[in-house]
């Protein structure tokens, strides 16, 4: 590291002939990078030291289980009767999926119109509406599918409820941000020449953000897809049911065949969607959309999903029950003790399973762009597909196998499931740089290494690590799903009030998870900015 | 005798799909000399520029550059040829988001070891690079981030990184595009100066027609006629523009 002190002594010897101007020059232009630097380095070191490292962390006796379960990937389960309850699950997840995508884009568009400031302005409808959205955005599909199974039961319903709040979230803020970056100008010439907000609105900025919207409505069926397999998990049903089911019977050539059923799943729905994102052809995206729209009705039929039971009168009566008892919101058994250090547990959670993820996903990416072998990018790719369609849920079950409780599991399940979300998109990035400066370099004879330091990493490092920070943030919020399964954190304290139908606790934990988030989403967009 | 090439074309052709960039040049430049390609856009300037480089394939002939085919060569020894190489592109190909003496200094990778690559990003030495960005008149902007610099001062740190490097040939592609007449007079001496033989394409014909000792011109991927440079005067190269 250069001299980092600011009393204008000349720096260090060994650098030679630097005057003191340029090292000022240095200092300034580097001081927010460097801070977010050494930031990154003491987050990481508090991560590790709240794990723990030392020689408990490998269960060897696990060991056995753990390769039984991958050599059973050459012998996948392929009896009829199974094959056609794959089937099964698998249509039952797509239909949770489409559902709740619908759903949530019916309610994002909705939402939309009271954030953006073409109609809500900057009043307080606005302010209230962002505020009230921040807390669904905050609470991960599995907490709410947890807290609606008290009302609803194992209804197919909470799948789709699950999926749609928080994406209906997210997405009403994304559509709102959309509308408000779109030129203005027609919408003003329109409102001056006499139309009114949403005829101005239709003519004016409707047509020129369309294709941003459909795409974003696509990548967001994408994460429906992810998302309905994770809920599977705590019992509504669809692949990531079964695969709970067999990996508690320790059922590993099972288990091989419904991955292969995700990832087909999973791998179409992504590739549907990147085709209609870069298809310029609008009857490709329009045939798409038509083929959607008759599997919403089909989709109902399938999952039996009957609207009338959000309002019978078991519902309403365990409704009333369950709001009774949840409110005030209070702490745990334990007290403030239990409640603080699940919240570490979570934090640290998350900033461990975003720096294996992104550094692995990073070497992957890398390594998949390697010069000319198609094979090998090809299995690559197969590979990040591969975790990042099976449910993190399910990877901290199967590292639960070689590794002691506590919050290694959870780090490890989340962080091999973010592998495949951060290296597609790692490729993604690399794939579309400038590779001018590094074909420069090239012809004036630098080594791979020395490309990939000066002009492949400077020209994509700021997009992979606003990458990774954005993915930060959607971690946080993943952390209670492997904590729902024994990893720790807020997710297993949750789980656990749940269980001893101590509501109001719950409550208190699902605000701690609330303020933790965003906390930590300011946190992310400052580093971002220092990213600039 | 003969003094060594350090630019050989015969008889080269580049294709790009169905249009003819190259059609049969052969051309070639003595070590030191100093040669302009002049010719309106689209003529094959570049393409000849990039086929000397080993940028792009050729569709027939031989190129040798210091008197080695590079494309033939295994990776060890085109690396040490390509060292001996200087690059201008009309694109500039520098990291933009790295600091200028980072990008100055990369002039030197084909030298160095990836470890002391790694090293210089960490402590860079900042001597060499000072020096020459005081050629090209940018010695405040040593620490600059390369994303800062206007686009003329872009084209001069690109002409920096290639005077650290001292190559026996530097290939440069308008370089003196996007900065005012006198700073391009400058540039153009600057690049002139030395043991080196250049091949430069220029959009400015009068500009380079002082400096160089030879002019080559282009049109429709053809070597139309080659001349020493005090052998023609501005008003011949006006006629070559306007047939």
């Amino acid at each position: 590291m250069a001299s980092t002190t600011n009393d204008g002594l000349p720096p260090q010897p060994s650098v030679p002939l630097v005057t003191a101007t340029s090292s000022q020059a240095a200092q300034l232009g580097w001081t927010s990078r460097r801070r977010l630097a050494v930031a990154t380095t003491a987050a990481l070191i508090w991560g590790f030291t709240r794990a723990g490292v030392d020689n408990q962390i490998l269960n060897v006796g696990g060991w056995s289980s753990f390769s039984r379960f991958w050599r059973a990937l050459v012998n996948p389960e392929l009896a009829g009767d199974f094959l056609r309850l794959t089937w099964d699950a698998t249509v039952t997840t797509l239909s949770f999926a489409v559902l709740g995508s619908v759903l949530s884009l019916l309610l994002g568009a909705i939402g939309a119109v009271g954030l953006s400031e073409l109609f809500a302005g900057r009043g307080m409808l606005w302010r209230s509406v962002r505020a009230l959205l921040v807390i669904p955005r905050a609470i991960h599909e599995i907490l709410w599918a947890l807290l609606l199974v008290q009302v609803l039961g194992f209804d197919p319903l909470v799948a789709v409820l699950a999926i749609a709040i928080p994406f209906g979230a997210v997405t009403a803020k994304v559509f709102a941000e959309t509308f408000d970056e779109a030129d203005r100008a027609p919408f003003l010439a329109l409102r001056a020449s006499g139309a009114n907000r949403v005829q101005a609105f239709a003519y004016g900025v409707l047509p020129s953000v369309r294709g941003d919207l459909v795409s974003y409505a696509f990548y967001r069926f994408e994460c429906a897809i992810r998302s309905a397999a994770v809920l599977g998990v705590i019992g509504v049903g669809g692949l990531g049911f079964q695969l709970d089911l067999s990996f508690e019977t320790l059922r590993y050539g099972e288990i091989w065949t419904l991955i292969a059923a995700l990832m087909l799943l999973s791998g179409g729905a992504e590739a549907m969607s990147t085709r209609v994102r870069s298809s310029r052809s609008r009857l490709a995206t329009k045939a798409t959309i038509g083929l959607l729209l008759v599997l919403i009705p089909l989709s109902v039929n399938w999952s039996g999903i009957d609207p009338r039971s959000l309002w019978s009168a078991r519902t309403v009566s365990l409704a009333r029950s369950f709001g009774n008892r949840i409110f005030p919101p209070r702490l745990g058994p334990d007290g403030w003790g239990e409640l603080v250090s699940a919240s570490i547990d979570t934090i640290a959670m998350s900033v461990l399973a975003t720096a294996l993820a992104a550094t692995m996903g990073l070497a992957l990416a890398l390594l998949s762009r390697g010069s000319g072998s198609s094979l090998r990018s090809f299995l690559i790719r197969l590979c990040l597909l591969l975790t990042r369609a099976v449910p993190a849920p399910i990877w901290a079950f199967l590292f639960v196998l070689i590794l002691f409780p506590g919050i290694w599991p959870g780090v490890v399940g989340l962080a091999v499931y973010n592998i495949g979300v951060l290296g597609r998109l790692f490729a993604e990035t690399i794939d579309e740089a400038d590779d001018r400066p590094t074909a420069a370099l090239a012809a004036i004879g630098a080594t791979p290494t020395q490309r990939f330091f000066y002009g492949l990493l400077p020209t994509t490092a700021p997009r992979l690590l606003a990458l990774s920070l954005y993915r930060w943030e959607v971690i946080v919020r993943e952390t209670v799903v492997v904590g729902v399964v024994g990893a720790g954190g807020l997710g297993q304290l949750i789980n656990e009030h749940l269980a001893a139908r101590d509501f109001a606790a719950v409550l208190g934990a699902l605000g701690a998870m609330v303020v933790i988030a965003l906390c930590l989403d300011a946190l992310s967009a400052t580093a971002r900015t220092a990213l600039r | 005798m003969t003094p060594p090439l350090a630019v050989e074309l015969r008889e080269v052709s580049v294709q790009f799909g169905s249009i003819t960039a190259l059609n049969a040049v052969s051309i070639q430049v003595p070590a030191g000399q100093k040669v302009a390609l002049v010719g309106s856009s689209g003529a094959g300037k570049s393409s000849l520029l990039r086929a000397v480089a080993g940028q792009v394939e050729i569709s027939a002939g031989s190129v040798h550059a210091l008197g080695e085919q590079i494309a033939e060569l295994r990776p060890r020894t085109a690396r040490a040829v390509r060292a001996r190489i200087g690059l201008i592109a009309q694109s500039l190909d520098l990291a933009l988001p790295l600091r200028v003496i980072h990008n100055v200094n990369a002039g030197q990778l084909g030298c160095w070891s990836s470890f002391g690559a790694f090293r210089s990003l960490v402590r860079p030495a900042t001597g060499p690079a000072e020096q020459v960005l005081e050629q090209v008149g940018l010695k405040d902007r040593l620490w600059a981030r390369t994303d800062e610099l206007s686009g003329g001062e872009r084209q001069r740190v690109a002409i920096a990184r290639v005077l650290l490097q001292v190559p026996e040939l530097i290939l440069a592609d308008e370089p003196t595009a996007s900065v005012d007449p006198k700073l391009a007079d400058d540039m153009m001496a600057l690049l002139c100066r030395g043991d080196h033989a250049l091949l430069v394409s220029a959009h400015n014909p009068q500009l380079a027609r002082r400096h160089v000792d030879r002019l080559l011109a282009i049109r429709n991927g053809t070597v139309v006629f080659d001349v020493a440079a005090s052998d023609i005067d501005d008003g011949d190269l006006l006629g070559f523009y306007d047939q």
